[in-house]
């Protein structure tokens, strides 16, 4: 197993560890089903400190262990509770649950200081990340349907599979990982072990990245104001090896700008970023527009390979 | 960009993340702490539930029991507890009948088993009686048989009887025979004893010559006799050019037999090389030496511990020593009969040992797979040799015992070089079984052996260095003769029905080399002739292995042993 360079791991570890604290109360219009006549004047409340890089999906688990034993505190019900109907939502907007749980935040929660658009810190709700659980009416036509663990697990690979492929054109080093590779890189994701999981997302995925640029980068925005999410592959070595973060975003809201040979250009020393018309986050924090976009896509990449920026 | 950014930059994006975990970090303690509390508290709603539930059941339980014990009739016992006599009553009657079926049924087991009993003993009865029969036609078919058989006895016996009277017709009528014969011999005898006195005669006129001859200067060969001296020690000097015209006989007739001359079976048997004595040695430890003309016993030497497997004479037969089984050698003085060395250093038995020409050392063989020279001036062990098989025979083959031959059980031969101790050569493809004796030839020309020159056909004669032939004799039944020049088998003998006597049967040339004697396991003794390498004869005498057969010096007189206690002095 290759040794794990220790000057790449300081940001991958800080991504890695990063956690969110979660305040999780029981929908109002569950809690009679669930806790019956006695329900009490306080909703019940359950805290959870969960990794940013983690699945709303995987807290399930924990979250149904509390609520049967609320409903087991509340007599004489049989439980009620199926997984898969299981979903969350922050001030009434279900959460997709196979977002990573950081980018839920920042999607959700991240706003602009009132007042001033550059100050650094981004004022935002305040912690813990309030949310509901709601167990019925599992809104089928917002969400992908069945949020099991084991439907997660493949839907991560997938993503996994698909960041490679615009990385290198194409999954073979993945799918020529062995199986207990394969497996080490999911329970090195559940249980938030940091080794675990870079032994094998390094070794087989970022070996040789060093000497060749990546074909494309997998970069996904998301955008709050309109909803929107734009996936462009981003042809790195067309665009060169210093193209920065913001003049990726440029290229891929306006790829035909590009094509006329007049790319927007990003004023980078412009620190405030007063022309930027995106404010970029990424983890909860913003990244200055111009962060060289290869560095990124090496260090601050979620589990899935993927950047996920949000545009302010 | 240069460093200075990059590092800007990283260091930004570091800040931010810090910041944002800051911001978290507090909220850790709180969530597991707050979890642990919840945990508690679930834990401890779910006792209280389950402790209540306990309650209420336990509270009904007893209410239960109390409208019971109300409700309770003592009537309704009563009329219970009677029920429950009858119907044990019943129980133990039926009980009873049981019981009394088990014990009929019990009873007809018994039965039936006593019956098969019989029935198998009624058919054995029957087999007996009827084996017994068979047995006893068989009998009676076996003594009908012995009857025929005696009749058929009585005739053969009739003519086995008149065949016996036939037989003692024909005794009487070899008797004699015999008789004539005796008769014959004896008027050969008077024949001889009247030849004999003529000798005599002839030979105290050849004294007279003789001292008329002495008055005149010595001729050289005379000085040279005188100068060797003790020639008169050396019998077989005078004798040998006396019967130079003579060649050695086939021996034909035995003159004499000493039956028993020791208590068990004789090992060995050698000729004193003047011819007069015989010397022979056995299981009873004891040396005897004869007289080889009337056969009287002259020495009874003993002080061996063991069997004596080897008696060799000196050569002026003053000496003779044994080899035992006890590990020693042992010499003995002729002339007072008495022990005058016991070598003792082998750790094997001593299978053979031989004087050297001047008997100043003896030369010995053992089954240690040693041979060792001894100094009879000192008496003690000079030299030791070892080899790599232990040696049945051995030979000198010049009169200072500088080189010898030895034979050995690995069927070879070997040659030793005794002032080294090396072994100069083997001779090996000879045989293909042990070797059990060696001899050294005397002169096999066909020139007048008068050639020789006297003085060293004298000193020398059992080791003579004009004697280059080697008889070696071996378990596969053949004999070889050797030239000691080459190394190189002359001539081989061998005979339908020859069969060594013993590990250690020796066989010997005649006095003028033209026969070889050797004595067969059958008793039968054989005689080559040298010259055409065929059987000369073979003679009868013994029954058992022949051990020793040995010509006297002059080659008229033969000698033989048998294991079996018999000694025979041929002529």
């Amino acid at each position: 197993m290759p040794k794990l360079p220790t000057d790449e791991d300081r940001f991958r570890k800080l991504v890695w560890h990063g956690k969110l604290p979660i305040q999780i109360s029981l929908a109002k219009e569950d809690r009679a089903a669930l806790l019956g006549r006695a329900s009490p004047s306080s909703p019940p409340v359950y805290y959870v400190m969960a990794h940013r890089c983690s699945y709303l999906s995987l807290i399930t688990d924990d979250v149904k262990a509390w609520l049967e034993a609320l409903e087991r505190a509340a007599p004489d019900r049989p439980s009620s509770i199926k997984p898969t109907q299981v979903w969350y939502a922050f001030n009434g907007a279900p959460l997709k649950w196979h977002y990573p749980i950081g980018l839920l935040y920042d999607l959700h929660s991240i706003r602009h200081p009132p007042g001033t658009v550059s100050a650094k810190p981004i004022c935002t709700t305040k912690l813990p990340w309030t949310i509901t659980v709601h167990l019925t009416n599992f809104p089928a036509d917002r969400l992908l349907r069945n949020p099991s663990r084991d439907t997660t697990h493949h839907y991560f690979m997938a993503q996994y599979k698909e960041a490679e492929f615009m990385r290198a054109g194409s999954t073979k080093r993945v799918m020529n990982l062995p199986r207990e590779d394969q497996d080490r890189l999911w329970a090195g994701l559940t249980t938030a072990e940091f080794e675990t999981f870079w032994a094998v997302n390094h070794g087989a995925v970022n070996a040789d990245d060093k000497d060749e640029l990546p074909r494309h980068v997998a970069i996904r925005l998301y955008s709050r104001t309109d909803s929107a999410v734009v996936q462009v592959p981003l042809p790195l070595a067309e665009l060169g090896s210093r193209t920065t973060v913001g003049e990726a975003i440029a290229y891929a809201l306006r790829p035909e700008q590009f094509a006329t040979g007049h790319p927007p250009k990003f004023r980078p020393e412009d620190e405030s970023d007063q022309d930027a018309p995106y404010m970029v986050v990424l983890h909860g924090i913003v990244v200055s527009s111009t962060t060289p976009l290869l560095w990124l896509t090496r260090n601050l990449c979620y589990p899935d390979n993927f950047l996920h920026v949000v545009l302010l | 960009m240069s460093v200075d950014t990059e590092y800007q930059w990283q260091v930004g994006l570091e800040r931010g993340l810090c910041q944002r975990d800051e911001a978290v970090e507090g909220f850790e303690a709180l969530v597991v702490s707050y979890n642990t509390l919840l945990h508690h508290t679930l834990q401890l709603e779910g006792d209280y539930a389950h402790l209540n539930d306990t309650h209420t059941t336990l509270r009904t339980e007893h209410a239960k029991l109390a409208d019971v014990g109300a409700a309770a009739n003592l009537d309704a016992f009563v009329a219970a507890q009677k029920r429950i006599a009858e119907l044990e009553w019943q129980v133990t009657t039926l009980k009873d009948e049981r019981s009394d079926l088990y014990k009929a049924q019990g009873q007809h087991a018994q039965r039936l088993l006593s019956l098969t009993d019989d029935v198998r003993r009624r058919e054995e009865q029957v087999r007996d009686l009827e084996t017994s029969a068979k047995a006893t036609a068989t009998q009676m078919a076996k003594l009908q048989q012995s009857v025929d058989d005696y009749f058929y006895v009585l005739r053969e016996k009739d003519g086995t009887i008149q065949d016996e009277m036939t037989a003692l017709q024909l005794e009487l009528v070899t008797k004699e025979e015999k008789l004539k014969r005796v008769e014959q011999e004896n008027s050969q005898l008077v024949e001889r004893w009247l030849r004999k006195m003529n000798e005599e005669a002839e030979r105290m006129n050849d004294t007279n010559r003789q001292l008329e001859a002495e008055r005149r200067p010595p001729p050289s060969v005379d000085q040279l006799n005188e100068c060797l001296g003790d020639e008169n020690y050396f019998g077989l000097g005078r004798r040998t050019s006396d019967t130079n015209q003579a060649p050695s006989k086939v021996p034909s007739i035995v003159y004499k037999e000493l039956e028993n001359p020791h208590h068990g079976e004789i090992h060995t048997l050698h000729v004193s090389h003047d011819g007069t004595m015989v010397a022979t040695g056995g299981q009873d430890r004891r040396v005897k030496v004869f007289d080889s003309r009337s056969g009287n016993l002259k020495y009874t030497l003993s002080g061996c511990l063991q069997s004596v497997l080897h008696v060799w004479f000196s050569p002026t037969d003053d000496l003779i020593l044994a080899t035992s089984s006890d590990n020693a050698i042992r010499v003995w003085a002729l002339d007072t009969g008495r022990i005058q060395h016991t070598l003792t250093g082998h750790i094997g038995k001593v299978v053979s040992a031989k004087f050297d020409g001047e008997a100043r050392k003896i030369i010995s063989v053992s089954h240690d797979r040693t041979i060792k020279s001894w100094d009879l001036y000192r008496g003690y062990c000079s030299k030791t040799i070892f080899s790599i098989s232990s040696c049945n025979d051995l030979c000198l083959m010049d009169p200072q015992g500088t080189t010898i031959l030895s034979g050995h059980v690995d069927n070879v031969l070997r040659v030793w070089d005794m002032q080294s101790g090396n072994c100069v050569r083997e001779v090996t493809g000879l045989h293909d079984a042990p070797i059990t004796s060696l001899a050294i030839a005397p002169a096999m020309t066909d020139s007048p052996p008068s050639l020789i020159p006297p003085i060293l056909s004298a000193a020398f004669i059992p080791y003579s260095v004009d004697h280059t032939h080697l008889l070696t004799n071996a378990k596969d039944g053949t004999l070889h003769i050797l030239d000691l020049n080459t190394f190189e088998s002359v001539g081989v003998l061998r005979a339908e029905g020859y069969r060594p006597g013993s590990n250690w049967a020796r066989a010997a040339f005649s006095a003028d080399g033209h026969l070889v004697a050797a004595g067969s396991a059958d008793g039968v003794l054989f005689i080559w002739n040298t010259r055409t390498f065929e059987v000369q004869a073979r003679v009868k005498e013994h029954t058992s292995p022949v051990c020793a057969a040995f010509w006297d010096a002059s080659g008229q007189h033969f000698f033989s042993a048998e294991k079996d206690q018999l000694v025979c002095f041929w002529e």
